[in-house]
């Protein structure tokens, strides 16, 4: 006897949290549907890098430290001197990465990170007082702003933090494991702030 | 009960809102604005509690957060509350309060027989007497302990809730006082994002309390009021009342404790919530300023005379501030003890609201000035005079004054009676310098105020902060507005702010403490310790005077030891009134100037929190995090049981129909080797390792050899220690030439991770190695048992023919559906399969593979039974039955390190004489004589079995199990030269003294040749 199972489609991608959403006053909170995410490692400064990313993926790598650029489809954002993640559609993950590891000189890594991590996206006013509960990270507008990225920890949980408008709306990139974790702290905090 | 001691006018209180509560049982009522304090004293009740050691009768002294005496048992139930300060008890309706260290009644109290003994009961009693013979000690402090009586804890949980939260600001400002006020009103108007916090529940500090001529009171509540105004609306200033900063720690790191609800009573954060959310009780912030200005005040000393603890002796300032803000007059007739020109004010504003007051000058030179205004006032005064006796046993009647001494040392001539309620004192003020302290900055005692101040000199520099106001010595409020507007601006400059104006001072008149005369000890008839009388330096742990001449006489002359033996300064209050005093009265024995004794060091927290403020909401299921794997619900749906491993939540196992524990878990092993079970092995450890150097690091990581390793191929290895031992082990597969595919234990994963980087990084930064954790990418189910492949080739376009995917390689197709990486490797010894997919499809995988396992009756087994079968096959678990003291020689494993490589971490310690001496604790396999014992995992393998401890160790047992498959009971463990063991027997003894023989054997108790792995 056996069982035939369809081949699975985008239908069937889970993210950890099953796209869970908050309102409250002054506070918006959703689990972003799941994105593709490249974790890039290499010399930056070396052209050879530059063009293969630029090349495969329309994306600047050479980026000022802590900030991320957003082009088309794609954002990079700077994790460290020799690190990038990048977003990306996630039906085009495969194809970037073998293009990438095509066309990348030697002493650099691409990995699939994709299911890794999840995102949370924040907006409305209270962001910043919620983040704050669980942060050391200083999150004022004016050191923390639009196009700056910050990976930090919230609670217990290592995190990745990006400002997409200043309104404010902010992205927290969590490990999968922690996400629930993560996402009961915002809410308990919500009520606070 | 009517409010006998309210004013029918003043006072800083809402008369329309009438508030009734209860202390030790009896209802009184108060108004809006009270504190417990402030109503209880309107109520003429003086007697507050009794002394921690002697049971005397106490009443309140103070009218701040510096209170000694007034400590109280707020509420009942989960709600209660030990130790808490009744001028800090903002009153609210229904609030019941009780006194404490008393029994049976606070009237009648069986301890105060202590009082009488009191000669036998000196400092240092206790450790001296209960702690010989030491097993005693235990008994005596039971007994010591409920004698002493202080507050009892809530045995229920917390049901409030709090709130941490992190802030950042430029400057931040402790005191809302003058000081606070023209610091925070400089830097906000500059543009510095500033944080004001303040203890209390409105701004001004003093200026609520104090007395002043009626032009400057009006003009200085004007100036707070509009300072605050602005403060409030400017958005770069956060203002936090009822914010206590309580620690400050090196970085300008400073926490503070903000009472949000607490002066709404019980389940006062329930009322708050509303639709702008939940309130907590209270809220911890932890707070990092670029500067800090601290504007913290200053704490008027008590007066060290004769008896002066009875109910009804109060610091000056306090009556001020419960006459001024409360609208109380503690007592009509009032005498004014003082030796500082501060406390003159006190007495003509107690006589202005009717009192008749009498003060008493121990100085015998005082300005001009003063005696006239006294004189217009009708106030008697005697200057060079001393209160030498205190009566009344549980409140103030009278005092007893006598002339003094030139040199202030003793008294002469006729003593006469007073005859008066309160006894208003005042010693001085003394900085509140405690902030500056804890932030390592060093005090520089000076004479003209007699008392420490910051030295700035000596502050620590990487904590830069100003001291502005009463904290630095400054006690005029002009002075107050002038400094703290100075470090204000100091402030927003060292943070790159343009300085702006500040604040406009009003031109007010008070000269602050003015002229002082310092008489540390007060003499009476009879020498100090002589006679019944007591003179109290610290209140709260009842240390007299006589506590300090004798730790004196025996040779405690150190401010440390003298803090250590007679107890000053370690209650609650942390000698907030008392440290000054008690340092000036050793110095004088010693003969010595106070700099020459020094002080004791200031220690967080400043007052007293809550383990609930600082905790946060990280409580519950917050306090630690729980991971969960992509098939987690599946897992709950399935009524698993879980097992905390690290962080994760794993199944340990999952009962069906009512199973125990055993029945469960010796059913599932069995099911694995019968037919396949399936296993969540999400949590283990997984990194990517990309580069050309990849198997260059894996030969220096592991102890075999990576070079040849084919694509597609999977290894074991083993993972040392600088010192030969093992600490982690996984196996790890070749993605492609320069592309591996590490997998470590699931609790070792960020060890080994950031073992990898640490090499990387400080070793061998020229290697083209990368590498990622990618844990969480990958969901894995683990198929196991003989029909592992038949459940898999029934779902997935892979070859499963052992020649096509032979057992330690990976392939790569679809499983169930779902692209997979399918690594055929074993942790049971059975066939087995482990499916790695993307982790957005564990849960299909999971919910898939049950649904094509029921032909197979497919069991999902959980971490136990996993530990059963690998026990089963002689498998170590690192952690379990390793303990970072065994080499894989020890373990027999000799097989796994390579003879030819020429070097790998550890290599080098495996030769150093004590790892390569024989003989070490061996792994071996245990199995008792009685097949059906159990061995305890821990138990010891004895030399020589002895009627009790100790007797000779050999060895212990690391893993221990009922094995369904092998029909008895197994184990593991480590004896010494165990290896050449094996056969004979070894008795092991346990804790209840049971010896157990058992027979050293394999450690692999099943399918020793390893057919079932690779058929």
């Amino acid at each position: 006897m056996t069982v035939k199972f369809d081949n699975v489609t985008p239908a069937d991608m889970a993210t950890p949290l099953l796209a869970a959403n908050h309102s409250s006053d002054g506070l918006l909170m959703q689990e972003l549907s799941l994105t593709g995410k490249i974790s890039l490692r290499g010399d930056f400064a070396n052209s050879a890098v530059r063009d293969a990313v630029q090349q495969s993926m329309s994306l600047p790598v050479e980026i000022d430290a802590n900030t991320f650029d957003r082009v088309g489809d794609g954002t990079v954002f700077w994790l460290g001197p020799d690190e990038r993640m990048i977003y990306s559609d996630i039906g085009s993950v495969d194809k970037h990465i073998s293009d990438l590891r095509g066309k990348l000189p030697g002493g650099c890594s691409v990995v699939d990170v994709s299911d890794y991590y999840t995102v949370i996206r924040l907006s409305g006013e209270k962001v910043r007082a919620v983040l704050a509960s669980g942060t050391p990270l200083d999150l004022h507008r004016s050191v923390f702003s639009k196009g700056q990225c910050a990976q930090t920890r919230f609670g217990t949980a290592s995190v990745l933090l990006s400002v997409h408008d200043d309104i404010p709306v902010m992205d927290l990139q969590v490990r999968w494991s922690f996400a629930e974790y993560v996402w009961k702290y915002l809410c308990k905090v919500a009520d606070y702030c | 009960m009517s409010q006998i001691c309210r004013l029918d006018t003043g006072g800083r209180i809402d008369r329309s809102k009438k508030l009734r509560f209860k202390f030790d049982g009896i209802t009184y009522t108060g108004y809006a604005g009270d504190t417990l304090a402030s109503a209880l004293l309107a109520n003429g009740v003086r007697l507050l509690g009794r002394s921690f050691k002697y049971h005397r009768p106490r009443g309140l002294i103070a009218a701040g957060s510096e209170e000694p005496n007034a400590l109280i048992q707020l509420e009942e139930g989960a709600y209660t509350e030990p130790n808490t300060r009744a001028t800090s008890i903002e009153l609210y309706d229904g609030m019941i309060a009780r006194s404490q260290n008393r029994w049976p009644s606070l009237g009648f109290d069986v301890g105060a027989v202590n009082s009488l003994v009191a000669r036998f009961l000196p400092a240092g009693f206790y450790y001296k007497t209960f702690m010989w013979p030491a097993s005693m000690w235990l008994t005596y402090e039971k007994f010591i302990r409920r004698a002493a009586g202080l507050g009892v804890s809530p045995i229920e949980p917390d049901p409030d809730s709090y709130h941490s939260t992190y802030a950042h600001c430029d400057v931040l400002i402790i005191g809302a006082g003058p000081a606070g006020l023209a610091a925070a009103a400089t830097a906000t108007a500059s543009g510095a994002r500033v944080i004001l916090v303040d203890e209390q529940k409105e701004a001004g500090g003093s200026v609520t309390g104090a007395s002043f001529d009626s032009d400057s009171r009006t003009k200085l509540h004007q100036w707070v009021d509009d300072v605050s105004a602005t403060l409030e609306g400017s958005d770069n200033c956060t203002v936090l009342m009822r914010t206590t900063a309580v620690g400050y720690f090196d970085y300008n790191y400073i926490t503070a404790v903000q009472k949000v609800t607490d002066h709404l009573g019980p389940g006062g954060s329930d009322s708050a919530s509303g639709a702008q959310g939940k309130q907590p009780r209270q809220r911890f912030w932890k707070i990092r300023a670029k500067q800090v200005v601290i504007a913290a005040g200053s704490i008027e000393r008590p007066l060290v005379f004769a008896d002066n603890d009875r109910p009804g002796v109060m610091l000056a300032n306090a009556v001020d501030t419960y006459i001024n803000r409360y609208a109380v007059l503690p007592g009509d007739e009032i005498v004014v003890f003082t030796n500082n020109d501060s406390a003159y004010r006190t007495a003509i504003n107690a006589a202005s609201v009717g009192a008749t007051v009498t003060l008493i000058d121990a100085r015998s030179d005082v300005a001009k000035a003063l005696c006239t205004a006294l004189e217009n006032a009708g106030i008697r005064y005697f200057t060079g005079h001393a209160v030498t006796a205190v009566e009344g046993g549980k409140g103030v009647k009278s005092v007893r004054v006598m002339p003094l001494s030139e040199d202030g040392k003793t008294v002469h001539g006729q003593a006469w009676r007073i005859d008066c309620s309160i006894v208003a004192n005042s010693g001085g003020w003394t900085p509140s310098a405690h902030m500056f302290s804890q932030s390592g900055g060093k005090l520089r005692y000076d004479e003209a105020i007699a008392g420490f101040v910051p030295d700035m000199h000596q502050a620590k520099r990487i904590n830069p902060n100003h001291s502005a106001g009463a904290c630095h010595g400054t006690f005029d409020t002009s002075g107050c507005i002038r400094e703290g507007r100075d470090a204000g601006q100091a402030a927003v400059l060292a943070c790159g702010y343009e300085v702006s104006q500040g604040v406009d001072a009003p031109s007010v008149s008070d000269d602050g403490m003015g002229d002082i005369a310092p008489i540390w000890l007060v003499p009476t008839v009879h020498p100090v310790g002589e006679g019944s009388a007591k003179h109290f330096h610290d209140f709260q742990n009842d240390v007299t005077a006589a506590d300090i001449h004798l730790a004196a006489r025996e040779g405690y002359l150190s401010v440390e030891h003298l803090k250590r033996y007679t107890t000053t300064g370690m209650a609650t209050d942390q000698g907030k009134t008392s440290n000054l005093n008690a340092l000036a009265i050793m110095a004088d024995i010693r003969g010595a100037q106070i700099p020459e004794v020094g002080t004791t060091t200031f220690r967080p927290p400043y007052t007293p929190l809550t383990f609930g403020a600082v905790g946060g909401q990280e409580s519950g299921e917050l306090f630690l995090q729980e991971r969960h794997t992509p098939m987690h619900q599946c897992h709950v749906d399935n009524g698993a049981v879980f097992e905390d491993v690290g962080d994760w939540k794993r199944p340990w196992y999952f009962p069906r129909n009512g199973e125990d524990f055993h029945s469960a878990v010796q059913r599932e092993c069995y099911a694995v080797r019968q037919s396949v079970g399936v296993l969540d092995a999400s949590t283990l450890g997984k990194i990517d390792i990309q580069g050309a150097d990849s198997a260059w690091l894996l030969e220096m990581v592991y102890t075999n050899n990576w070079q040849k390793l084919a694509v597609g191929g999977c290894r074991y290895g083993l993972m040392l220690n600088e010192h030969g031992m093992i600490f982690d082990d996984g196996v790890t597969t070749r993605l492609g030439e320069n592309h591996f595919h590490m997998t470590t234990t699931t609790g070792g994963a960020a060890r080994v991770m950031s073992w990898l980087e640490e090499w990387l990084q400080t070793e061998w930064p020229e290697l083209d190695v990368h590498c990622t954790s990618v844990t969480e990418q990958w969901a894995v189910a683990a198929l196991n048992g003989p029909n592992a492949r038949a459940l898999l080739q029934s779902i997935s376009d892979i070859d499963t023919a052992n020649e096509s995917f032979p057992f330690m390689t990976m392939r790569e197709g679809l499983v169930a559906g779902i692209p997979a990486r399918v690594y055929r490797i074993s942790f049971t010894g059975e066939l087995a399969y482990e499916i790695n997919v993307p982790a957005r499809y564990g849960k299909l995988l999971w919910e898939r593979l049950a649904k094509a396992g029921e032909a197979f009756d497919l069991c999902q087994y959980g971490t136990e039974a996993m530990h059963v079968l690998r026990a089963e096959k002689g498998f170590i678990i690192v952690g379990q039955d390793t303990d970072g003291t065994v080499t894989p020689y020890d373990m027999d494993m000799d097989w796994i390190v390579s003879k030819t490589k020429e070097d790998f971490l550890g290599k080098r310690s495996l030769t150093r004489s004590d790892t390569k001496r024989g003989k070490r604790p061996q792994f071996v396999g245990l199995q008792t004589i009685d097949p059906l014992q159990v061995l305890p995992e821990g138990a010891h393998i004895v030399a020589e079995v002895r009627d009790q401890p100790p007797m000779p160790t050999i060895g212990h047992v690391t893993s221990s199990y009922m094995s369904p498959n092998v029909g008895r009971s197994i184990a593991l463990g480590v004896l010494n030269d165990g290896l050449a063991m094996k056969g004979s027997t070894v008795q092991l003894r346990l804790m209840d003294g049971q010896v157990i023989d058992a027979q050293v054997t394999d450690p692999v108790f099943i399918d020793k040749e390893g057919v079932l792995t690779r058929g």
